[in-house]
């Protein structure tokens, strides 16, 4: 039989721990605006209709397929920066601030990393829109004195909806290698920006690589449009030292459109130094194969520009 | 504070009679022993409810199935029960002596009540039993012989004293004589007096010397057995002692008898039972009280200036108080398994009476459970708070009550209770819908005030709950998000008796919950509950 007295003698320090008990959770409406302002995974991907590629598939397909493939590849691993900081509860909330951190980098010992993020409103639209501005920040814990400087950073302005808005995202690869952060992951690249528009159709995504002076590749443009009825655009400018088989040529613009059939149309320009350029066009079917090859030299020319969609 | 009870017989202290009818001891020879022993606090709603009825039927049938002749499975004890359950079981009992006498076993009934009784009637909580042919029946009963011990009562004021004093368990032997047949009937009160109960011994006086006097105390031939005349005249001195300066005044119990034959029924034999405590010629003469660990009294002896005593204990450690005109002598003992242990004076010390051990013990027969389960349904009084953050939510709630645990009169229940709701969230026009779910383990504290002889039982206290909130978004990128925090409150309830220990239980709920996971904000939210409990 359990004494009263014994039962009041647990039941003291069990009622004074739970006076000095403090709420704990993240059962939070506020943050909800935090989350959702952050671009989801797979949100700035570029979609182009699946369907099954083979050797006689259009080459401007496979290349469409390829340079989608790459677009998707950095977007993702953008997003995924900032997409981690849903799955933690902010370490401290202040208003119209939250902090994650600072964590340690498992990864690489020594560095700290923080996310912040500050919720302000909107000077262009009225209340409740507002306008995020996120940045993910790294320390070097073995320098003295030294500040977090960000890594990378972010904006998102709402757009009468939590969830679609427009903004950008801003990734600092060399300021991280100037500082001393070990970003071998990143290979040569130097800089990500990235700019996005989903409040409306046609959604747009703009994507600037800039890779370090001595890659051979000095950087890429990607410009992403989709519309509603799974149709889209994806025009690439590309910067290299050298394309093979074309001597002089630097700069390649690819420019790929397709309907939500999968049927599409890609045109290529490379400016040589002799004044020409290398044109091409393929147009290619719901089943990938061409329908239309065209290029400036004759090579493989097939069919006719009237069956192309575009 | 003591309580008052009416008598059941008018008899009259014929004490003298009676031991010379019960004078001469003999020992049962292939005996059987039956006992139906009840006890009810509550006696319909023209009685207030009594504190130690119940406490008073378990020390009895305690002393008859442990320590007794009395096999566990030849006694039946009926705690708050009706009277149906009541006849039901006295049936029960007539077929089986009936049986045991066909196959040529001597039979003895003994059935005890305690409880109250008004105009001829025992009350069993709201339903009635005349005595008169509760009488007529016992007297017509098969067994050999037939004990009738009546503790009753309807209702009174009286004065009760802070303490509380628990029959010891003690070892009866009966033998009835093989000439002895009949009818006996013992009252603890005569017909115009009340009998009374109190805090300071935690029982009937009566029902408590009595079970007192049959763990050797009575036992006042010397011979390690104590009769039923013993008993009785040991019971019968005490409570007129002690009821003597009572507000209500004295209290004598009664007899009644039909007996056919000479011979007394032994009901004690303190050699068989080696544990418990010698008290020597040598250790002063007064009240040794022996208090248990619980703080109530074990076990009491009067000892004479040149005499000893011994009494039956249970192996345990006791504190031992004999209270002289200016202080305190306690002390420690323990008696081991199987060991007689001698009192020694020099283990005592004086104490001021501020120390007094008996101090702050407390009934545990008076505890008492109950489960309930039930359905609530919770809100948060702020409209904001409870469209799109904790939404209003039924719950399935479970409680288990513990009555008369830290204070008579005090509801201690532990309570959990879940459920889940669905609920939406909309940030900027974009609405988020979620499942909302929640556990609540909460603990109250919380008084009572029966009414209606325990029918209906009002309620109001305390409450301290844990709180787990969660809620899951259809959105499945957004995490799930939970709260976990503690929340005090208030209670209030009422339980109504509906049959037997089922009762019906409405209950409302208000609590205070700090939200602090934005910013520190006070919310509150009710809850309002409906179920059913039973009582064990």
């Amino acid at each position: 039989m359990i004494s009263r007295k014994s039962t009041m003698k647990h039941l003291a320090p069990l009622l004074l721990a739970v006076l000095a008990f403090d709420a704990c959770g993240n059962y939070s409406n506020e943050d909800l605006d935090f989350q959702l302002a952050l671009p989801e995974d797979g949100e700035l991907e570029a979609k182009l209709p699946q369907a099954l590629t083979t050797d006689t598939s259009s080459e401007y397909y496979k290349l469409t397929r390829q340079v989608v493939t790459t677009f998707n590849g950095l977007a993702t691993a953008l997003v995924s920066l900032v997409d981690r900081v849903r799955s933690f509860s902010p370490t401290s909330r202040n208003g119209d601030e939250r902090i994650w951190g600072p964590f340690a980098d498992d990864k690489h010992p020594g560095w700290q990393i923080q996310v912040a993020m500050v919720r302000l409103a909107d000077p262009s639209a009225p209340p409740p829109a507002f306008q995020v501005f996120y940045s993910i920040q790294l320390r070097d814990t073995t320098q003295s004195g030294s500040a977090f400087f960000e890594f990378m950073s972010g904006t998102y302005k709402s757009s009468g909806s939590a969830r679609r808005g427009e903004g950008q995202m801003h990734l600092f690869v060399q300021t991280a290698r100037d500082a001393g952060y070990p970003a071998d992951d990143f290979g040569d690249l130097a800089q990500l920006d990235l700019a996005y528009q989903t409040a409306s159709y046609p959604i747009d995504v703009h994507m600037v690589v800039q890779n370090v002076a001595s890659a051979t590749s000095r950087g890429a443009d990607y410009a992403y449009a989709e519309n509603a009825d799974g149709s889209g655009t994806l025009a690439f400018d590309w910067t290299v030292d050298a394309v093979p088989g074309l001597p002089g040529a630097t700069d390649v613009t690819f420019t790929s459109r397709w309907l939500g059939s999968g049927a599409g149309r890609a045109d290529a320009y490379l400016p040589l130094l002799t004044g020409n350029a290398a044109v091409g066009t393929d147009c290619w079917g719901a089943d990938t194969l061409p329908d239309y090859v065209w290029r400036w030299n004759g090579e493989g020319d097939f069919g006719s520009a009237d069956s192309c969609v575009f | 504070m003591s309580r008052t009870r009416r008598h059941l017989t008018r008899a009259g202290p014929r004490v003298g009679l009676f031991l010379a009818l019960l004078l001469t001891p003999a020992l049962a020879s292939a005996e059987r022993r039956f006992a139906l022993v009840a006890g009810n606090d509550a006696g319909g709603p023209d009685t207030r409810p009594l504190l130690f009825a119940s406490q008073d039927a378990r020390r009895f049938h305690a002393v008859l199935t442990q320590l007794g002749g009395v096999a566990p499975s030849d006694a039946d004890l009926l705690v708050n029960r009706r009277a149906e359950e009541f006849l039901r079981s006295f049936a029960s009992f007539e077929s089986r002596i009936a049986d045991a006498q066909r196959h040529g076993e001597r039979t003895v009934f003994i059935v005890y009540y305690s409880g109250h009784a008004k105009d001829g009637d025992l009350r069993l909580g709201d339903s009635r039993l005349g005595f008169s042919a509760l009488k007529a029946r016992l007297a017509a009963a098969p067994a050999d012989i037939r004990v009738g011990i009546f503790d009753s009562c309807h209702s009174g004021i009286v004065t009760r004293s802070k303490g509380a004093r628990r029959a010891p368990a003690f070892e009866i032997e009966a033998a009835g004589s093989q000439e002895t047949r009949g009818l006996v009937l013992l009252s603890s009160a005569s017909a115009d007096e009340e009998a009374q109960e109190s805090d300071e011994i935690g029982g009937s006086y009566f029902s408590q010397y009595l079970v007192s006097g049959l763990r050797g105390d009575a036992d006042r031939s010397r011979d390690r057995r104590v009769t039923l005349s013993e008993a009785y005249a040991y019971a019968y001195a005490r409570t007129v002692a002690d009821t003597a300066e009572s507000a209500a005044g004295a209290q004598h119990p009664t007899f009644s008898f039909d007996l056919k034959g000479n011979a007394d029924l032994v009901l004690t034999d303190l050699t068989s039972r080696r544990e418990g405590l010698y008290v020597p010629t040598s250790a002063p003469a007064g009240t040794y009280y022996f208090i248990d660990g619980s703080g109530f009294i074990a076990a009491e002896v009067v000892k004479p200036a040149d005499a000893d005593r011994q009494i039956a204990l249970p192996a345990g450690r006791y504190r031992v108080r004999r209270r002289l005109a200016d202080r305190l002598r306690i002390g420690e003992i323990r008696v081991a398994e199987g060991q007689l242990l001698t009192l020694d004076e020099s283990r005592l010390r004086d104490a001021p009476f501020s120390d007094d051990p008996v101090k702050g013990g407390r009934r545990d027969s008076d505890v008492r459970l109950s489960l309930s389960l039930g359905a609530t349904v919770q809100a948060f009084f702020d409209a904001p708070t409870r469209d799109s953050l904790f939404p209003p939510t039924g719950l399935v709630s479970a409680e288990l009550q513990v009555h008369n645990f830290f204070r008579r009169g005090w509801l201690w229940a532990l309570d959990v209770a879940g459920g889940s709701a669905g609920g939406q969230v909309t940030r900027l026009d974009t609405p988020l819908p979620f499942r909302f779910s929640e556990f609540t383990a909460g603990m109250s504290l919380a008084t009572e005030w029966p009414l209606w002889g325990n029918r209906l039982v009002p309620y109001a206290g305390l409450r301290l709950a844990y709180l787990l909130l969660s809620r899951k978004f259809e959105d499945r990128t957004i995490p799930d998000q939970f709260l976990s925090t503690f929340s005090p409150g208030l209670v209030a309830g009422v339980r109504y008796r509906l049959w037997g220990e089922f009762a019906a239980l409405a209950r409302a709920r208000a609590h205070y919950l700090l939200y602090s996971v934005d910013e520190n904000r006070s919310l509150g939210y009710w809850e309002l509950s409906a179920g059913v409990s039973y009582d064990f």
